[in-house]
């Protein structure tokens, strides 16, 4: 298993590399000067002189293969370089975000999970009754509705309406509710849908009826012997979640005003700032693959059929 | 039985694992807030930043408002400009006196002025500030703000270890030499990135010192969580008494449907409005009488290249002008939120002439001037734009069907904002849409047509008028604000009579806050750059 875990890491380099590359390549086809994240373009134009100083000092000026490889050089040695938007070194502004990032990611996970995974067994138990057919028709909903506007219709509601919440913001717990139950209702259903088709996949085996018919509680054929067999393409599609949930919540900051990984990464797109933007990809990337990794270590937990070693 | 236990132990450990990832994320992110609830007595104002977050708050690294409302509450410098009464004012220098020939300004320093960590400001420290701003190893984008200083740029070449032109006389004295006269050089010392810093505190800190400013302003730096919040508390042994409000807090949020949310449950005393949300608080009976409204200092227009035909043509210059309703214009397009532009210099500007009437609708004038120019058939030409909902493609869009009326094809050409000012520096260009210019003094906005600024030093429509010229040398060795007035406008005549621009409106800043917010002020240089220690909170529930 260690042997495992450290290939899947190793093979994680090449990856990484990749992926700077297509970025550091993206980041200098699109037309801009990351000056213009000096001075309101409301306020002016940047003195020429000072603006070519800066570049020069920044690394701009030299020819673009070198600016990667200074990058890769860099970065190996663990110095991701310094914002050129904050004067500050990348590593740490990264850093600052990331409890806001894992905060609302876990949350919205716990969200998904607390209600998606009862839901999808109480709808595969009763297929067909009302509390399957209500809880999909929801899923469906949950799903289709855009984050922001689902977003906006619960601020209306609990914040502005109702009162109470905290419409956007960051600080005591209270503001991590709307964000939490808005990125994860569409993880919730997708993840109760397959809650659902997986145990339906499961309570029609033959070892269910022999587990019925050995007399067992309804309680105990559901959740010892179908929801374990069930379990692995939930935690597959909880894997994938998660993925998105740590890394790609960049509308529900935006609409929520949070401090998060992705409106920073957006944010630094928009004005250039290479050196954020390049180790937002490497973050993002790199919590991706980690979570993918756990997810497979975790397979071999729950279902010791399969194995994760040659 | 074993298989069971190992089973169960399987379940346990899974709901061990994801209970470890929602501990560590509540116990990381708890660690990293700010202090419990405010105390009681405390007055705290909540205003909005709708641009994003400040990203680093020392004087000299940046020219964004975000940052510059924040720092204009944590820093002071020699002088401040009174937007509303369109004058400056003493902040840390009491007294200011110009030698006769513009050249040599002295200086009388406030005693018992402090910074934050409790040492009294001197002179010695105002040459500090100065030439760390002008100093090219801390890579200020700013530095040519004080490039009019004499020695300035042998200090800049690293020429002179000094800047020659700021001399200290006494611990509370200075004179600053000019190479030459420049009338805005006070004004341009009341910019932030002229702020008076604590040399100990910037050697401490380093690069830090923008995490952690500390200046001698009524408010001093508390804490900053990143892309959401900025509080400064007051600084009670401010010298001019402590500000009115104890605690500012600064929210960060982009989004505007979500501040509208903020704001109608109270989360945020008051707020900037975009141009979508103008007319929802307009007609809205609740809010309309807490607007504040203003001209801000931009001149929306259409620049046209003066040396290419079509536009080398005054008259063809003047027909687009008489050919298209502004004001029609500014309250469909732009519902409301701007004033039609009546010349260059917007209503709130130092030397604004309320005689001057610009250029009425009226395409029939128009298409005499563009037969008279040679242009009986009309004509097409590009214009190069942003997407900006007010000064690019869809304004451009929205002038189409007027120009086609008089026999003009417009085409919009979108390009990003960098791209278009290149191109506009270069001189290639036929037309291009801007918002321009955002200073105080007239003679930075008549710059923009003097002769010997071609290019990227503003004059980017290459128009050229030797009257215009000696109106504007004039003004630079001008001392008298009455005389230096009275150019400006005669300037101003001329150029709105040879239309190097289709002057199009000014935009109109307009602030919403709740009834119990006091203090804002209509201001002009940017509505979101409030005095926040003037503002107060009275009968907050």
């Amino acid at each position: 298993m260690t042997r495992y875990v450290w290939r899947r890491l190793l093979m994680l380099v090449p990856l990484l590399v990749g992926i700077t590359l297509v970025t550091f390549v993206l980041m200098n086809v699109i037309p801009g000067d990351p000056t213009i994240s000096l001075m309101d373009p409301k306020r002016g134009q940047l003195d020429p002189q000072a603006a070519e100083r800066i570049r020069e000092r920044w690394g701009l000026n030299d020819p673009t293969y070198l600016q990667y490889l200074k990058f890769l050089y860099n970065a190996v040695r663990g110095d991701l370089g310094f914002s050129f938007r904050f004067n500050q070194p990348v590593t740490r502004i990264i850093l600052e975000r990331f409890p806001a990032t894992l905060e609302l990611g876990a949350a919205a996970l716990a969200v998904a999970t607390t209600i998606g995974v009862p839901g999808g067994i109480a709808a595969a138990v009763r297929q067909g009754g009302w509390i399957d057919a209500s809880l999909m028709g929801f899923c469906v909903a949950g799903v289709s509705m855009p984050v922001f506007w689902l977003g906006l219709l619960l601020m209306y509601l609990f914040a502005v309406k109702l009162g109470g919440l905290p419409a956007g913001g960051y600080g005591s717990p209270a503001f991590l509710v709307l964000p939490s139950v808005t990125l994860g209702l569409s993880s919730m259903a997708m993840l109760s849908r397959m809650t659902r088709s997986a145990m339906l996949e499961v309570l029609r085996q033959d070892y269910i009826r022999t587990a019925r018919s050995k007399g067992l509680a309804e309680r105990v054929v559901i959740y010892k012997h179908a929801l374990r067999n069930a379990l692995v393409p939930m935690v597959t599609v909880m894997g994938v979640q998660a993925g998105w949930l740590l890394t790609g919540a960049v509308i529900t900051e935006n609409v929520f005003g949070w401090p998060g990984v992705g409106r920073l990464l957006v944010d630094c797109i928009g004005q250039r700032d290479l050196p954020v933007v390049q180790g937002c990809v490497l973050f993002t990337v790199g919590m991706f693959a980690l979570v993918n990794l756990a997810v497979d270590v975790l397979y071999a937990y729950i279902d010791p059929r399969i194995r994760v070693e040659r | 039985m074993e298989a069971r236990w190992a089973g169960r132990r399987r379940g346990v450990w899974l709901v061990a694992l994801l209970a470890v990832v929602l501990g560590v994320a509540l116990v990381a992110t708890s660690c990293t807030r700010s202090a419990g609830p405010p105390q009681a007595q405390q007055t705290r104002l909540t205003r909005v930043d709708l641009y994003g977050d400040p990203e680093n708050l020392d004087p000299i690294l940046k020219d964004k408002i975000t940052a510059l409302v924040l720092n204009s509450a944590i820093f002071e410098q020699l002088l401040n400009y009174d937007v509303v009464q369109k004058k400056l004012t003493p902040e840390l220098a009491t007294d200011w006196t110009v030698s006769p020939d513009g050249l040599t300004y002295t200086f009388k320093l406030h005693q018992g002025a402090r910074f934050h960590n409790g040492r009294e400001i001197k002179a010695d420290d105002v040459k500090y500030s100065f030439e760390r701003l002008l100093n090219p190893d801390n890579m200020s984008p700013l530095s040519s703000t004080l490039a009019s200083i004499k020695g300035a740029n042998d200090f800049a070449e690293k020429k002179a270890t000094e800047v020659a032109g700021i001399k200290v006389t006494g611990p509370y004295s200075l004179t600053i030499e000019l190479a030459e006269p420049d009338p805005t050089f006070l004004l341009r010392l009341t910019n932030i990135c002229c702020s008076v810093v604590p040399k100990e505190e910037v050697q401490k800190l380093g690069a830090d010192f923008g995490m952690k400013p500390v200046g001698s302003g009524p408010y001093r730096f508390d804490s900053w969580v990143k892309d959401s919040k900025v509080v400064l508390v007051a600084n009670k042994d401010h010298w001019a008494g402590p500000p009115k409000t104890d605690v500012i807090e600064t929210l960060i949020v982009k989004e505007a449907a979500t501040r509208d949310a903020m704001f109608a449950a109270g989360q945020i005393d008051y707020m900037l409005l975009g141009d979508p949300q103008y007319l929802k608080y307009k007609n809205d009976p609740k809010w309309a009488n807490n607007l504040v409204e203003v001209p801000e200092l931009y001149t929306r227009h259409i620049a046209f290249n003066c040396q290419k035909p079509p536009f080398d043509n005054k008259l063809v210059r003047q027909a687009i002008n008489y050919a298209i309703d502004r004001k029609t214009l500014v309250e469909t397009l732009l519902q409301g939120k701007a004033y039609p532009a009546t010349g260059l210099f917007p209503p709130s500007l130092m030397g604004y002439d309320p005689d001057l009437k610009g250029y009425p609708y009226d395409p029939e004038k128009a298409k005499a001037l563009l037969k008279e120019a040679g242009y009986p058939k009309g004509f097409e030409f590009e214009v190069l734009c942003t997407s900006h909902p007010a000064w690019g493609s869809p304004a451009v869009e929205a002038i189409q069907p007027y120009l086609e009326a008089v026999g003009i094809k417009v085409n919009p050409v979108q390009v990003e904002w960098g791209v278009m000012i290149d191109r506009a520096n270069a001189g290639d260009f036929q037309a291009y849409m801007y918002s321009v210019c955002g200073a105080v003094h007239p003679y930075d906005w008549l710059l923009l047509f003097h002769s010997k600024s071609f290019g990227g030093a503003g004059n980017r429509v290459r128009y050229s008028n030797s009257e215009v010229d000696r109106l504007v040398d004039q003004m630079k060795t001008t001392t008298d604000e009455g005389e230096m007035i009275r150019l400006a406008r005669e300037a101003e005549k001329i150029i709105v009579d040879d239309a190097p621009w289709w002057f199009f409106n000014y935009n109109k800043a307009v602030i919403v806050h709740q009834p119990w917010v006091k203090g804002l002020i209509p201001n002009p240089v940017d509505m979101d750059y409030q005095p926040l220690d003037k503002l107060s909170v009275e009968g907050k529930p």
